[in-house]
């Protein structure tokens, strides 16, 4: 597997922390904050905690909820600090949002489709139980938990450390707590993280506007009739990006993994939904199928197969 | 389809597993009561449990201030209120230049209300303070920026007045008792230290000892039984500096 687009996605998050440190020392008007001024999560949290909204937090966590609907998801693979540590100590398959298994979904995967439907729950759940607790002790709880928060909170123990010369648990008690939610919590990312709960919602709205950008294989040139799992082993969502329509693009971090590591090259990213949902991105019956025409100028053999491809993904939903 | 969106018995493990450390961490914060402990925090924090309510730990204050004093509550000092912003007067003190009150995006810290130009008040520690057991030393006084917030008493001790202290830190930071002490730059050795209005050690009527500082330094006492806001003193530095203290229209 190459890697060569998980050490770009390292080197931006890492750039992004850089930056925050360095921020932080330049002073004066560079009152930059950290990412938790954008987060959605401490916005709802503060609001319910202090009983007033803080409306100058608004417009930043507004752009980052557009950003998502632009984007997708890219937030979570490129710019999350913890995503980033998985991508650093995750060894060669780094796991994903939805706990990597390591190997390729069954032609498919019945199970994908519904993941993001599962986590959103659980997320929901997660966000719903901090707001009602917040609420009820009157400070914003989930700060102390949120691995990104604990990045930046270890960043600020060793900037202490070095620059004040003042060491504190915080050096100690972050790390544990990162290690804890990142590697034994697997699913941290897909159950819990309150934030996706948010991206997941407008991700959701993307998709049924099929607005943006997904990763999407070229029938022509794709050889997964062939056996070829390449983009699904790939792909830290278990994505099988050959077969994938919108919904399952769903949980697409658009991390570039399957771009690079496609054999014939076939994914590429593109505007709107998957190419035969293209009028309609919602689950598409057979008989909308049956009205496209086979394209004659294909030769004949790779039209068949590549058409029946896309044939089994469209009978999976 | 919806068969097909149950919740993974590893999902909902984990989502419960953080509900109750939500809950865990909220129960402790609740009783404990951390959230009022009495930290001395940047102009225009309207009360310690309002700060904490609605302070996104978010560390723009720290970066605005141009004197470098403002610093985030340790984790040692405070699960609640990690990363809130404190001041510290080891190397500056407040000129209420608000830059922090601009700052901040959640109006944790904000303008207007009797704890805008109110820091705390300043204590003098008997036990460390240079002129309680030689005479001589007036640091504080000389350089106190707030006319009549520091007069010497009759054996040329200080003595703070908190009607006109507004807690800036100013003698704190120049207070030179750990260097003619000892040579330890640790902040228990200064004769005089800026506490919250809101907290145990601010109730003692006049010098304090080391022992009294440290046992009420960031205890709080009930809303209604804290220090009132000073109401007298001028402050020469920093924006509206004409502006009677007190007169908050």
């Amino acid at each position: 597997m190459k890697t060569r687009t998980r050490a770009v996605r390292i080197l931006v998050a890492a750039a992004v922390l850089v930056a925050a440190v360095a921020a932080a020392h330049l002073g004066g008007g560079a009152a930059v904050g950290t990412l938790c001024v954008l987060c959605p999560v401490g916005f709802a949290q503060i609001a319910v905690a202090s009983q007033s909204v803080p409306w100058h937090l608004l417009p930043g966590v507004l752009a980052v909820l557009a950003i998502v609907f632009l984007l997708g998801r890219a937030f979570c693979s490129w710019l999350c600090p913890s995503q980033l540590l998985k991508n650093i100590f995750g060894g060669h398959t780094p796991r994903g949002l939805y706990g990597r298994s390591g190997e390729a979904p069954k032609a498919g995967c019945a199970t994908c489709a519904s993941a993001t439907g599962a986590s959103l729950k659980t997320q929901g759940v997660v966000l719903a139980v901090l707001l009602v607790v917040s609420f009820a002790v009157e400070f914003p709880v989930f700060c102390l938990l949120c691995p990104i928060g604990l990045v930046f909170g270890t960043l600020w123990a060793l900037n202490r450390v070095f620059v004040l010369l003042q060491p504190g648990w915080e050096l100690i008690v972050f790390p544990l707590m990162l290690l804890a939610e990142l590697f034994l919590f697997k699913r941290w990312c897909a159950a819990i993280c309150p934030l996706g709960f948010f991206f997941g919602l407008v991700e959701k709205a993307r998709t049924k506007l099929g607005f943006g950008v997904r990763p999407q294989a070229s029938c022509n040139t794709c050889i997964s009739s062939e056996g070829c799992r390449t983009c699904s082993t790939v792909c830290p969502e278990n994505i099988d990006v050959a077969a994938a329509d919108g919904l399952v693009l769903e949980a697409c971090t658009l991390c570039g993994d399957c771009l690079e590591n496609c054999p014939t090259r076939s994914i590429s990213l593109s505007l709107g939904a998957r190419k035969p949902d293209a009028p309609v991105s919602v689950p598409v019956s057979n008989s909308a199928r049956a009205d496209e025409p086979p394209s004659a100028d294909e030769p004949a053999s790779a039209a068949s197969s590549s058409l029946e491809e896309c044939d089994d993904n469209l009978a999976v939903r | 389809m919806m068969g097909m969106e149950t919740i993974s018995r590893r999902g909902f493990l984990a989502a419960g597993a953080v509900g109750v450390a939500m809950v865990g961490v909220g129960g402790f914060g609740a009783v404990t009561r951390q959230a009022d402990a009495a930290f001395v925090r940047p102009p225009g924090a309207e009360s310690n449990a309002r700060l904490t309510a609605a302070c996104n730990r978010c560390q723009r204050c720290l970066q605005a201030c141009p004197y470098g004093i403002i610093t985030p509550v340790p984790l040692a000092g405070s699960l609640v209120a990690y990363g809130t912003p404190t001041l510290a007067f080891e190397q500056g003190c407040c000129d209420f230049c608000m830059k922090c009150v601009d700052a901040c995006p959640t109006g944790a810290l904000s303008y207007g209300g009797a704890h805008e130009r109110d820091l705390g008040v300043a204590l003098v520690v008997k036990d460390a303070c240079v002129a309680w057991d030689w005479s001589g030393c007036t640091v504080c006084k000389d350089e106190c920026p707030v006319e009549g917030a520091i007069t010497l008493d009759d054996h040329d001790r200080p003595v703070v007045h908190p009607d006109f202290c507004d807690g800036c830190g100013r003698c704190e930071q120049v207070c030179p008792s750990s260097s003619l002490r000892a040579y330890d730059a640790s902040v228990e050795n200064k004769g005089i230290v800026v506490v919250s209005r809101a907290s145990e050690a601010a109730r003692a009527a006049g010098a304090v000892s080391s022992e009294e500082l440290l046992a009420g330094r960031t205890v709080p006492v009930a809303l209604a039984d804290a220090m009132p806001p000073h109401t007298k003193g001028v402050h020469p530095d920093g924006p509206d500096a004409t502006r009677e203290a007190g007169d908050l229209s």
